[in-house]
């Protein structure tokens, strides 16, 4: 077990690395000089280069990666080009929003899509699993935008039930904020619920025509003990992997969620960072959310080798 | 007493009739041999007793079970019954338990289902079912998982779940066959002395009539989904009235008549020369230093132009990456391989791309081993691709009418895809595929085990004459001795990638030398009427 | 056990699978088909301005009504799916051209360094939140059709490389693989001769479901406008015009909205129905 958790830890960091290096080289060829660009068309050529040197954009690219990378490792990701203010004070300003919704939202999705796989397996090809399957080949076919939209339009304007956007703060209460939060959950989670509850359904679906539940039921097992008993675990281990996708979905479709209901996430620092040319902000806010997708497949990784002891012995 | 009674049993799926006016009876405490070639029906008539049939099934006629009609009972009497009185044993022992779950669960489950005993209970009747089944305590705790058990080991779990709570009925479904020789031998002897020791009557489904003739007192000897003949195994095996079973007999012990060998001992047209093949271990962890497993270990022998020669050996021997590395499908890590006495492939060194054509295989599988798109004609001639020169159309049509027709095929079968052929035409296309480059030597790769034993000795007869019409040498790999015994020269014994024992086939099987060879050969089920008689006697 | 995996498929299944198929099919033959017809003919210019009809609904001269411009929303759809389309086709060629050469490279040296180089690889693009890099690059070259062509496009290249690489590895095992090993050929040839035609019908079937992906991916992008750029109509910012007016006039958020759930239902239900009529033939093959 120790074992096996690290190497992936090894291999995660790995990715880690390559994924920082990969990062910083994009965002250095986003064309346009943001010395030039925070001073306005007009500056002049003396003042941009002194605030070149102030940003540290004259030293060599490899020192310029190092100093970013040791600054990550110390939680410091620098000072906005535009805001003049540590970006991490603006990060940890959004992450408080986008984090949880973006668990809000995987989790919504996992308690629909189990029942539903779930129950689409076991009453396979009846009425019900076909209009279960129906309704997630509809549910795959949304956009979440548009589905926001949608649910602004009838919760928010017709019914009056949910505002239409804006967050309160925690500071207001935690029952308010998550309010607040639970429209955009909903247009996150309903598409990804789809997609899992049809992951789930047909995993079960090969589980269940496994020989180790032939071997339960002349056990003597019933249809539902066998599904219970033998057949969900054994389904459980790609949709694990499926959910350690949706984590990183989710993130990024909260992106687009946060335009639709003015939530003052991360997403919206980020676009605002790309229009105003904050390469800090930028590079800081998409090397936090890949090390959240890459600590998420870790976790799952974690929960494959409790549900799969040949994992977790592995190579003996 | 009648423990299990059938009665014109007639079932379907959907709308393929799949069993007609099956009826016959189990006695308690007796062992009833079911024996059959595949689509025979044996084993769907196994499940019916079961009730555990594909959807879509249909069945009349009547079951009794211990004096009840199976009908009568509702699905919660049955899951009563499984387990607890009627315990079932499948024929994949790798896929038949739960990976994610120790075999101590696995055990103690069905016993606590039936019983109501208390986990702890539950536990220490397991334990005692599995020390019953020979797994002992020290190396088969009761949390170890299934996963790294070998086939033989977890197929005795399987047997602890079926017998742990004394059903009157076990019903195996072909338990062995798909172990090896030895482990086979050990696992039916465990079979019947449980079921000898708690008195339980045995349903025993397989294809191998050798078997059957060895465990069981009544024998049905069942063809495409009907009996053709029933009754004590003394009597069916000694009368044989019905000319299927006697043909299930003599194919069973068929030998092909084959002309005797002349060997020039100069004309060599394999020479293995100190092989050893290694495989990559995986790494225990990230900086450790790579280990390797010798599958195949400084392993010598030659092969003389129109010999066959045998190779056997336990799953896991190094049979295979021995044969791949004759082909250079694998590279070698020692030593040479020579071909008509020119170096084919030697360690270091890729194959020499001008002899590929002197060497040709048949597999195993007749469905895995064409490409399904491809028509027979393009199927059979891909190994012209080790030719350098260029044939002419008239020239690749004449080679195809000549390997399809020395096969037993005709011409007009090179314009069909595979799929329009059985099992034992595939075989047959197989072979012809090898032929058709004039190969020296045809490595067989358990090239009739998965066939029917009618097909097998038909395939079999057609390896012999091919053999001496051509002058052709084998290399006959298979785990089955008996068909190894009927068609080689010579024979080679492997254990743990090295050839332990070698020598004439008729001398190693009747006096072998090994301890090795000693314990496989007597693990052959035996065909013998006469042996069969003097067990009769005995009881 | 061949004959306790037989299962009758109920007469409702096949009714809804073979149904399922016809109406994918039809749907998604109704959206190429308008999407071909806007570059000759389209009921009004869809770029053409008319304030004194603006925010019509459906009509007899509007059927899908007009837009805070007094632009034909009918027009704007046709013309929109063609940049839909298009993108989303281009997305997949990318994916299919790149993904299926690295996967079948890497299945033929299954074990060796550039196949672990290139499986890491795949693993490094999952690790990014798609639409995250997807609006990396485009905010990096710009926003665009074809920028957005190439950010979807990257994300299909592992998807396919995974897929060949996990089929070609079953079929390297089959034996009429190692046959034409014996027979001398290279792996480079047999994966071209044998490999490649066996694994079409998969590539078929996740070819649709990632076209589908990607005509919701660049709805996405083109909502947050970094998509195709005015003054050519496209679905995504259809919508995006249309979020502020949503309590006014909904048909503005309704018609695009609609239009692309339509056609990506009908391309997963053709892919479904594909995977049905395809899959089949594949099993046996296996079997």
């Amino acid at each position: 077990m120790l074992r096996y958790i690290s190497k992936r830890l090894v291999s995660l960091s790995a990715s880690l690395i390559v994924a920082s290096i990969l990062i910083f080289i994009v965002i250095e060829i986003i064309p346009g000089d943001p010395a030039a660009f925070m001073l306005g068309i007009n500056a002049d050529p003396d003042a941009v280069e002194a605030l070149r040197e102030q940003l540290g954009l004259n030293a060599s690219l490899t020192s310029r990666y190092f100093t970013w990378v040791t600054g990550l490792l110390q939680g410091e990701f620098g000072i906005s080009y535009t805001y003049r203010v540590p970006v991490s004070e603006l990060i940890s300003d959004r992450i408080v929003i986008s984090l949880p919704l973006t668990f809000y939202a995987l989790v919504l999705s996992t308690l629909i899509a189990f029942p539903a796989g779930i129950y689409a397996a076991s009453k396979r090809n009846s009425l019900g699993d076909v209009s279960v399957m129906g309704l997630t080949q509809l549910g795959v076919a949304i956009p979440n935008f548009w589905f926001a939209m949608l649910l602004v339009l009838v919760f928010s304007i017709n019914l009056r039930w949910f505002s239409a956007g804006g967050f309160p703060g925690w500071d207001q209460g935690f029952f308010p904020a998550m309010k607040a939060l639970t429209l955009p959950a909903i247009a996150l989670a309903l598409p990804q619920a789809s997609i899992l509850a049809r992951v789930m359904r047909s995993s079960l679906l090969d589980t269940l025509s496994e020989d180790y539940i032939r071997t339960a039921r002349a056990k003597g097992l019933n249809r539902r003990q066998a599904l219970w008993r033998h057949a969900l675990r054994n389904a459980l281990i790609p949709v694990l992997t499926i959910i350690g996708l949706q984590f990183s979905f989710l993130l990024a479709g909260g992106i687009i969620i946060e335009n639709v209901f003015y939530l003052p996430g991360l997403g919206r620092l980020v676009f605002q960072g790309i229009t105003q040319r904050d390469l800090i902000v930028v590079r800081s806010v998409v090397i936090l959310l890949v090390f959240a997708v890459i600590a998420v497949t870790f976790l799952v990784d974690i929960a494959y080798a409790i549900a799969d002891p040949r994992l977790r012995e592995g190579s003996r | 007493m009648t423990l299990l009674n059938v009665q014109n049993l007639n079932l379907s799926i959907g709308k393929t009739p799949i069993l007609k006016d099956i009826s016959f009876d189990l006695e308690a405490g007796r062992i009833l041999g079911i024996v059959g070639e595949s689509g025979s029906g044996k084993s769907i008539t196994a499940l019916s007793v079961l009730q555990l049939l594909p959807n879509g099934t249909k069945w009349d006629g009547e079951i009794k079970f211990d004096g009840e009609d199976i009908k009568t009972l509702s699905e919660d009497d049955f899951c009563h019954l499984r387990g607890n009185d009627i315990s079932m044993i499948f024929q994949e022992p790798m896929t038949a338990l739960n990976p994610v779950q120790t075999i101590g669960d696995q055990v103690s489950e069905s016993i606590r289902i039936h019983t109501g005993k208390s986990r702890r209970e539950a536990e220490q009747l397991a334990r005692e079912t599995l020390n019953r089944v020979e797994l002992p305590e020290s190396e088969f705790p009761l949390s170890r998982y299934p996963h790294d058990l070998s086939g033989g080991q977890r197929q005795r779990v399987m047997i602890a779940m079926a017998i742990a709570l004394q059903p009157k009925l076990l019903i195996a479904d072909e338990p062995t066959t798909a172990l090896d020789v030895t482990t086979q031998a050990e696992i039916l002897e465990l079979l019947e002395k449980l079921v000898r020791e708690d008195g339980l009557s045995l349903m025993l489904i397989t294809h191998d009539l050798a078997v059957v003739a060895q465990m069981a007192d009544d024998v049905v000897v069942m063809k495409d989904g009907e009996i053709v003949e029933q009754g004590a195994s003394i009597d069916v095996f000694s009368k044989m009235q019905h000319p299927y079973t006697r043909q299930l007999f003599s194919a069973s012990n068929h030998v092909p008549d084959r002309a005797p060998h002349q060997q020039d001992d100069n004309d060599i047209v394999l020479s293995v020369e100190h092989v050893s093949c290694d495989y990559k271990l995986p790494k225990t962890h990230l900086f450790s230093k790579q280990r390797y497993f010798r599958a195949v270990d400084n392993v010598s022998f030659k092969i003389h132009r129109g010999e066959n020669v045998g190779l056997v050996g336990g799953s896991g021997c190094g049979k295979s990456t021995l044969s791949r590395a004759i082909l250079a499908l694998k590279s070698l890590d020692e030593g040479h391989v020579l071909i008509n006495g020119k170096t084919f492939s030697s360690s270091g060194k890729g194959p020499d791309l001008s002899q590929r054509a002197a060497t040709q295989i048949v597999f195993q599988d007749p469905y895995s081993s064409f490409n399904p798109r491809h028509k027979v004609k393009r199927l059979i001639t891909e190994p012209f691709y080790t030719k350098t020169e260029e044939l002419t159309d008239a020239q690749i049509d004449a080679a195809v009418t000549e390997a399809l027709e020395s096969v037993g095929l005709k011409a007009e079968d090179g314009d069909k895809y595979i799929h329009e052929f059985s099992g034992g035409q595939r075989q047959r296309i197989a072979i012809a595929r090898a032929l058709i480059v004039k190969p020296s030597l045809i490595v067989l790769d358990e090239a009739v085990s998965a066939l029917d034993v009618s097909i097998r000795a038909q395939v079999l007869d057609l390896l012999a004459e091919l053999s001496d019409r051509f002058n052709l040498s084998y290399l006959f790999i298979s785990h089955d001795l008996s068909v190894v015994r009927s068609i080689t020269d010579r024979v080679l014994v492997m254990e743990r990638g090295k050839i332990v024992e070698t020598g004439s086939t008729q001398d190693v099987f009747e006096n072998p030398q090994h301890a090795y060879t000693q314990s496989l050969i007597r693990a052959i089920p035996k065909l013998d009427i006469e042996e069969i008689r003097a067990k009769e006697k005995m009881t | 056990m061949s004959e306790q995996t037989i299962s009758q498929p109920s007469t409702l299944q096949l009714i809804l699978r073979s149904n399922g198929f016809l109406i994918g099919a039809g749907l998604t033959a109704i959206f190429v088909l308008a999407a071909l017809v806007s570059f000759i003919w389209t009921p009004y210019d869809a770029t053409q301005i008319s304030i004194s009809d603006k925010l019509k609904t459906p009509s007899a001269a509007h059927w899908l009504g007009t837009d805070h411009f007094g632009r034909d929303m009918l027009s704007m759809i046709m013309v929109g799916a063609r940049v839909s389309m298009a993108v989303a086709f281009v997305a997949v060629g990318v994916g299919i051209l790149a993904g299926v050469p690295l996967g079948l490279y890497a299945a033929s040296k299954r074990g060796g360094l550039i196949d672990e180089i290139i499986m890491r690889g795949n693993d490094l693009i999952f690790a990014f939140p798609s639409l995250l890099l997807a609006i990396m690059i485009t905010a990096v070259f710009g926003p665009g059709a074809v920028n957005a062509i190439i950010a979807i496009g990257i994300f299909n290249i592992p998807v396919f490389a995974r897929l060949s690489r996990g089929a070609a590895l079953s079929l390297w095992q089959r034996e009429y693989i190692m046959a034409a090993q014996v027979c001398g050929k290279s792996k480079a040839l047999i994966s071209l001769e044998h490999i490649l035609p066996n694994i079409t019908n998969l590539l078929i079937v996740q070819g649709t479901i990632q076209f589908s992906l990607g005509i919701l991916a660049e709805a996405g992008l083109a909502y947050v406008g970094l998509g195709a750029q005015p003054p050519l109509p496209s679905w995504g910012r259809m919508l995006n015009d249309a979020q502020t007016l949503i309590s006014i006039a909904p048909h503005l958020a309704l018609v695009p909205g609609l239009t692309i759930v339509l056609t990506v239902l009908g391309l997963n239900l053709m892919g479904d129905g594909l995977r049905d009529l395809l899959d089949p033939k594949l099993r046996r093959v296996k079997s």
